[in-house]
């Protein structure tokens, strides 16, 4: 009871199916699991109520529990970011056979992303589908911007799709990537030119 | 430009998780990074955990930080009714009573505390054997959070 066991002994004792350290482990993420799952259903902007984030809670806690998956982890100490990823996977799944096969598409990031819909909404670009003329120069102009992104290197592309896409700003994309701040704010500013250039072009 | 969603070779969980604890050897690293370039669905997995996991450390700190406050509060409670004791002759024995049981408190929810007790068992069940291992378990403890 006044002994603070790390992480790692508590995993390596769930792994061994101790029940007492199962209970430490559930009482110290819980929230970190809650967390998780909100924030998943938001980003694939999926309605949700507090009932569903306690029943996907308990079967991302018993999925864990009962098929040992602890056991698959490499960084015992740290299962903070791994528990968070299993708990947005089981939100998305359960959110998929809660809503029915045919919503298969809502979890298709890809879809959302590589979407001029999307794409538009996120460069500031009105969609404005009651003028054709407009709506086609406005798609031209995404695709535009599409394949200028395409151009860039694969770092660049990922700081700028943490930039544009999802907002994030030099010292979030410095810490999530592990690189300096100055890295990503020159790699930043270089894509920025090259995306302008390549706008330069074509308009 | 149409992204890939290379379900095939998408990335499993202990990967992008250890991607994110920046474990990985350079050239993991960039093979992640190339596909979370071009794949949309890992790339919201990982900035969903990224986010979930920065907004629980926060808050595990706001309450480690009210707990501390909280013990700050019982230690001042204990030396304040201490001083009242002596200051209001007419309630000594009730404010010395309430010093005793605020400076009970503070002493048993206090970590030295719970360490020294700890100690104390390990060496009653087991000798100086055990209780310089408990001594080890701590110190090794203090380095990792150097």
């Amino acid at each position: 009871m006044l002994k603070k066991t790390d992480d790692k002994e508590l995993v390596e004792r769930c792994i061994h199916g101790d029940p007492a350290a199962w209970a430490d482990l559930t009482r110290k993420y819980s929230t970190l699991i809650s967390i998780s799952i909100r924030n998943r259903l938001k980003r694939h902007s999926l309605p949700f109520s507090q009932g569903d984030v306690d029943d996907i809670r308990q079967e991302v806690l018993m999925s864990v529990w009962t098929r040992n998956k602890l056991l698959s982890v490499r960084n015992k100490e740290k299962i903070a970011f791994w528990l968070s990823i299993v708990a947005g996977n089981t939100a998305v799944d359960y959110m998929r056979s809660k809503l029915g096969v045919g919503s298969k598409r809502m979890f298709d990031c890809t879809e959302m992303m590589g979407s001029g819909e999307i794409d538009a909404r996120v460069l500031g670009i009105p969609s404005r589908e009651d003028d054709p003329a407009v709506a086609a120069s406005n798609k031209e102009l995404v695709d535009i911007v599409k394949n200028a992104l395409d151009d860039l290197s694969d770092n660049e592309r990922l700081v700028m799709k943490l930039h544009l896409f999802f907002e994030k700003d030099y010292a979030d994309i410095a810490k999530i990537l592990s690189l300096p701040g100055g890295t990503v704010s020159s790699c930043i500013k270089r894509s920025k030119e090259k995306l302008a250039s390549a706008l330069r072009k074509k308009l | 430009m149409k992204i890939e969603n290379v379900s095939t070779d998408c990335l499993n969980d202990v990967a992008l998780s250890d991607y994110l604890l920046n474990t990985l050897p350079a050239e993991e690293r960039s093979r992640i990074e190339k596909h979370l370039s071009v794949c949309g669905a890992c790339l919201v997995k990982m900035i969903a955990s990224s986010d979930s996991v920065r907004e629980f450390e926060k808050a595990s700190q706001v309450r480690r930080f009210g707990l501390m406050k909280k013990m700050n509060w019982i230690c001042i409670a204990a030396a304040v009714s201490f001083v009242l004791s002596f200051l209001v002759p007419r309630y000594f024995l009730q404010f010395l009573t309430a010093a005793a049981i605020f400076g009970v408190k503070w002493i048993v929810d206090s970590k030295n505390t719970r360490i020294l007790i700890a100690i104390h068992e390990a060496w009653k069940k087991g000798g100086e054997k055990e209780a310089s291992k408990v001594l080890k378990g701590l110190d090794k403890d203090a380095k990792s959070r150097l």
